[in-house]
């Protein structure tokens, strides 16, 4: 009998039963550490450390408020997840003995290998964000919660403006004195980006603060902690516009800025924006009203509706959005997410707030619950009408046995 | 008299002693001279009022204050009457004197009364105490809530909490007894001959003709009609002296059905609501109106029981029949016949018989005391199911749709699939075990109701927009809680395989016990069906929803932490890496998982599951961790001691043949 290849030993131990076992205790660690720091450290901060990660150094003390540090390093979800797709492929697929009374167990896998793959679709390629108006106001982009985007467009245009668009994946490593150089042909200078903070505020430069970007004006950003709910970092930039003729301008960019930085060159005004990632729809949205039901006399929301009007080319349609009822339609799924103000008086006006999503799995883990469903039925079916069975014949074994006696 | 309950309103206080220019106390009968009757008190049962966003019967108005302010449903008064929810919230409407003497007001620490420098004599360190024992300290106390109520409710100690949770049910109890104060005076009318001639010449009259007055007042008030001046200050003064009344505090409960046509989701009227009404819109209140003057008949005959209940019928018949023209009414009668038949504490009686009869099986085995075991579970279980059943039908809801439901049917699930199992297996441990559960899941239910009780006054609250759904309820949330029914069933049965083996029950009958592990396996397995899909539905329903299918959200998570632990659990046993034993152990701190995921997630107070946050658990949970964690140990040490003494033994063995 020959000895077995390292290959092969890897492979048998990636696919065993120990493998999972010690895979899925770490997922369980995970899980529940992350729920608990979910408690001082919110759920963004959380998911990137826990979910979103390779490798982790988790502090129990923090997390048990106990009087000391105890860390405690960790593989992240991502790795984790990762070599339990693989032992799933390996050992609950592709080396499973493939039988009647297996059957089960391949079709389990198959639905959680479709589950993982509908996660990772989502992860991908899907993109999400919130279409807010008020009413009578219409729109056909929506925009992101968290991903930014800087615009260049010719402020002097009408109608629909022609925008040059940089992406937060080309700029958001720019910290510090880090920098990076955009062109384009259709641009007149170039546009230099740094010092990049993803949660700041402009404030006038004083002695009592270092500045975290180039003093621009009497202002610089100020860096802070990032918060726990994504939504509310504000991210900020220097920029440096260069002339052909060697002139250039500088300023700040900051992410809640009513109004475009403009420049001037050529006789023509330049602006300039940081602003979340906007994308486009198929379609437009009318929000016609928006309507907020309490449970009489009480405080509890009991129902909130958009009556909207969609217009596709050239065709209107009246819908309406409301809680657990979206919105399917171009590829995109549009949420009644919530409205405002929170602080409106009777007769005030009312915005409504959609979320909108594009995610090309977005029926996948229906169908995975589907099947998992299926071969766990199949598979733990079985098992029963085997022990009913056993049961049976073992009564029937002593009342004969009882007979004789 | 009344002036003593409202000494605490400073402002209404202010109020009454300006009133006597033109309101006219009743003579006030001060106590009740005989039990309300029978017929009273169903038709009083069957009112139908508003409250938390819903129609229910003013019956389970009255058992809900009972039972936040005494800590039970009922209540016995020094000579021995027992009253019931409705006939104590007659008492404090129509007998508010004879109320304020009941000692309703639990106080589980006296060191609430040090607190407010009101310790009264002779009383435990928790007891109960009347209105009129705590009064001389009300003033301190509603100072010191003030004080404590600005702290965050988790960081108020033990003594604050309950500081202000006493002030707020007294508050509440002076609600009640203040509610007919519009009924207990007369208006003076007569300032002017005009005024007078709008009430016939009458010099005083009651609140609710009044308002049938309301379009010829503002006309005096506008000068419209009358003479002039003298008539515009008499009508001035009149409305003022009602805003005066409406100021006294009463008339705040919503018992007058708005009108047929006013909308699915319209608010029902308070009484103190129909003045301001009666001057606005006076064309609207015309039925109310009507009910008002029963209720102040009512007060005016209360030393009637006669004409009393002709009051009452007419008052029940004008509002249910309004409630019916609604389609609100429907449900009333069956929500009155569920408190009343108390399913859940009959069911508790029964699970608690079947466990001493399966005792008694234990010291003398007897084929008829297990038909009786039998029997009673089986009797315990379709009082439950009962119960439940008819909650579903009240709410027009699926079984679960609450945390407080959680419980119900999860002993319900929990004893049912242990009935199975006995049917299958007749080892008479499922049995026993379902008999525990059961009683365990009632006593829980009946804690959790108080709590309820206290912090929401309902277990049938109204539900948040997003989970009025009853496509999701059904699907996601029942499937999930059957899953953690059988995760806690699978634990218990665990339990008695390790104690079982600890303390040598059928020592050497392996069978006994293989077929307890086999037994714990099939119900982990069952639990991890229902947890995987429900856990998966859930994200379904999460991504239909808000777009998204995992969040890694509190509960969620806790959802997720059940599906791996099983997961994990059933690949130790099939890669062999544990025997019966350790799969017995994985069990119970499979049980401590859904524990956490149930309820431990639940006070982190982070996540989008906030319907589902609560507090006041957290001991329940630290004791139950501590003791499970200690069977863990204990069973690990005896299996330690086991298999080393077995080892030593073998090594004697050789010796002695050796030798």
């Amino acid at each position: 009998m020959s000895a077995k290849s390292p290959l092969t030993r890897a492979v048998d131990f990636g696919a065993s039963y120990g493998n999972a076992v010690v895979l899925l205790f770490f997922l369980f660690l995970l899980t529940l550490f992350g729920t608990l720091e979910q408690v001082e450290h919110g759920l963004f901060e959380v998911q990137r450390k826990y979910f979103e990660s390779f490798f982790l150094v988790a502090d129990l003390g923090e997390i048990f408020d106990l009087p000391f540090r105890l860390p405690l390093p960790l593989p992240g979800a991502v790795l984790v997840l990762s070599l339990l797709t693989l032992n799933l492929l390996c050992g609950g697929l592709i080396r499973i003995r493939k039988n009647k009374s297996t059957l089960g167990v391949i079709i389990i896998h198959v639905g959680i290998v479709l589950m993982f793959a509908a996660g990772l679709v989502k992860l991908t390629a899907s993109e999400d964000g919130h279409l807010t108006l008020f009413e009578t106001e219409s729109s056909d982009e929506f925009v992101s919660y968290y991903l930014w985007e800087v615009a260049i467009f010719d402020a002097t245009q009408r109608a629909d403006v022609q925008e040059h668009i940089i992406p937060d994946a080309a700029f958001l490593d720019l910290t510090g004195d880090r920098a990076a150089t955009f062109t384009s042909p259709d641009l007149p200078f170039t546009v230099t980006l740094s010092h990049v903070a993803k949660n700041c505020r402009p404030l006038p430069k004083g002695p009592m603060w270092a500045a975290d970007s180039p003093v621009v004006e009497g202002y610089a950003l100020r860096a802070f902690e990032l918060e726990e709910v994504a939504e509310q970092n504000v991210a900020g930039l220097h920029v440096r516009v260069d002339f052909a003729d060697g002139e250039s301008v500088e300023g700040l960019l900051w992410g809640f800025e009513r109004s475009a930085w403009t420049f001037r060159t050529d006789g023509r005004v330049w602006g300039m924006s940081l602003r979340h990632k906007r994308y486009k729809m198929p379609f437009t949205v009318v929000l016609d009203d928006f309507t907020r039901e309490l449970h009489p006399n009480t405080g509890i929301p009991k129902a909130f509706m958009s009556d909207i009007t969609k217009r596709e080319g050239g065709s209107e349609s009246r819908l309406r959005i409301s809680m657990n009822e979206p919105l399917r339609h171009g590829g995109l799924v549009l949420f009644q997410s919530s409205w405002g103000p929170s602080n409106a008086g009777p007769g005030d006006p009312l915005f409504s707030v959609f979320s909108v999503v594009r995610n090309p799995s977005d029926h996948w883990p229906a169908w995975s619950c589907g099947i998992i469903a299926l071969g766990m039925i199949i598979a733990f079916g079985q098992k029963l009408y085997r022990y009913i069975r056993a049961q049976a014949a073992a009564r029937q074994r002593l009342q004969a046995g009882e007979a004789q006696a | 008299m009344i002036a003593r309950f409202t000494s605490v309103f400073l402002g209404c206080a202010a109020m009454l002693l300006t009133a006597p220019r033109a309101l006219a106390q009743h003579s006030e009968q001060e106590t009740r001279s005989a039990p309300w009757s029978a017929e009273v008190l169903d038709l009083f049962a069957t009112l139908p009022i508003q409250e938390g966003g819903r129609i229910k019967p003013i019956d389970t108005f009255a058992g809900f204050k009972l039972l936040k302010m005494n800590g039970k449903r009922h209540y016995t008064t020094d000579a021995g009457e027992r009253l019931s929810p409705v006939e104590w919230l007659l008492d404090c409407f129509f007998f508010p004197e004879q109320a304020s003497e009941y000692r309703i007001f639990r106080v589980d620490n006296e060191d609430v009364l040090t607190a407010i420098d009101s310790r009264v004599p002779g009383k435990k360190k928790r007891d109960w105490y009347s209105y009129a024992e705590l009064e001389p300290g009300l003033g301190r106390l509603l100072a010191k809530a003030h004080e404590f109520s600005r702290k965050e409710a988790k960081e108020r100690s033990l003594i604050e909490t309950q500081v202000v949770q006493l002030a707020t049910n007294v508050r509440e109890f002076e609600e009640l007894i203040h509610f007919l104060d519009f009924a207990r005076f007369e208006i003076t009318v007569d300032g002017t001959p005009e005024l007078s001639a709008l009430f016939d010449g009458a010099g005083t009259t009651s609140l609710s003709r009044v308002l049938e007055e309301a379009p010829g007042l503002v006309a005096l008030f506008r000068g419209e009609i009358g003479d002039g001046d003298a008539d515009v200050q008499a009508a001035t003064e009149l409305l003022r002296n009602i805003e005066a009344l409406q100021r006294l505090g009463g008339g705040r409960l919503a018992i007058f059905p708005p009108e047929q046509d006013a909308g699915d989701n319209a608010e029902w009227i308070e009484p103190a609501e129909l003045a301001s009404d009666a001057f606005t819109d006076s064309g609207t209140v015309d039925d109310p109106l009507a009910l008002l003057a029963a209720l102040e008949r009512m007060e005016a005959q209360k030393a009637d029981p006669a004409a009393f209940l002709v009051e009452l019928r007419q008052l029940h018949d004008g509002a249910v029949a309004s409630a019916e023209a609604r389609g609100e009414y429907g449900k009333i009668p069956l929500e009155v016949s569920f408190y009343k038949r108390d399913y859940f504490t009959r069911a508790l009686v029964f699970f608690l018989l079947a466990f001493l009869m399966t005792a008694f099986t234990w010291v003398k085995p007897s084929k008829w005391l297990h038909r009786g075991v039998w029997g009673a579970l089986a009797a315990a279980e379709v009082l439950l199911v009962t119960g439940i059943t008819m909650r579903c039908i009240i709410r027009g809801r699926p079984p679960v749709s609450t945390l407080y439901e959680t419980i119900l049917f999860i002993a319900a699930v929990a004893v049912l699939i242990a009935m199975v199992i006995e049917v299958i297996n007749r080892q008479r441990v499922a049995i026993v075990v379902a008999s525990v559960l059961g009683a365990l899941g009632m006593f829980l239910s009946m804690k959790y109701e108080l709590k309820e009780a206290v912090t929401a006054g309902d277990t049938m609250p109204s539900l948040v927009a997003v989970l009025d759904t009853n496509f999701w309820l059904a699907t996601h949330v029942t499937t999930v809680t059957m899953g953690y029914s059988a995760g806690l069933l699978a634990s218990a049965i665990a339990h008695v395989w390790l104690f079982g083996r600890m303390f040598g029950f059928r020592k050497g009958d392996r069978v006994f016990y293989k077929n307890i592990a086999r037994v714990v396996y099939g119900v982990l397995c069952f639990g991890l069906l229902f947890s995987v899909v429900g856990t998966i539905l859930g994200g379904v329903w999460a991504n239909y929803s808000w777009g998204r299918f995992w969040g890694w959200d509190p509960k969620e998570n806790g959802a997720l932490l059940i599906c791996i632990w099983g997961i994990m659990t059933l690949h130790l046993r099939l890669g062999g890496y544990v025997k019966d034993f350790g799969f017995c152990i994985m069990a119970v701190l499979g049980g401590l998982v859904v524990s956490f995921s149930w309820w431990g997630v639940n006070l982190l107070g982070v996540g989008l599951h906030s319907y589902g946050f609560t507090s006041g658990i957290f001991m329940i949970l630290f004791v139950m961790y501590m003791i499970e964690l200690g069977v863990v140990l204990a069973a690990g040490a005896w299996r330690l001691f086991s298999v080393s003494g077995k080892a030593v033994g073998t090594r004697a063995v050789a010796v002695d043949a050796r030798a």
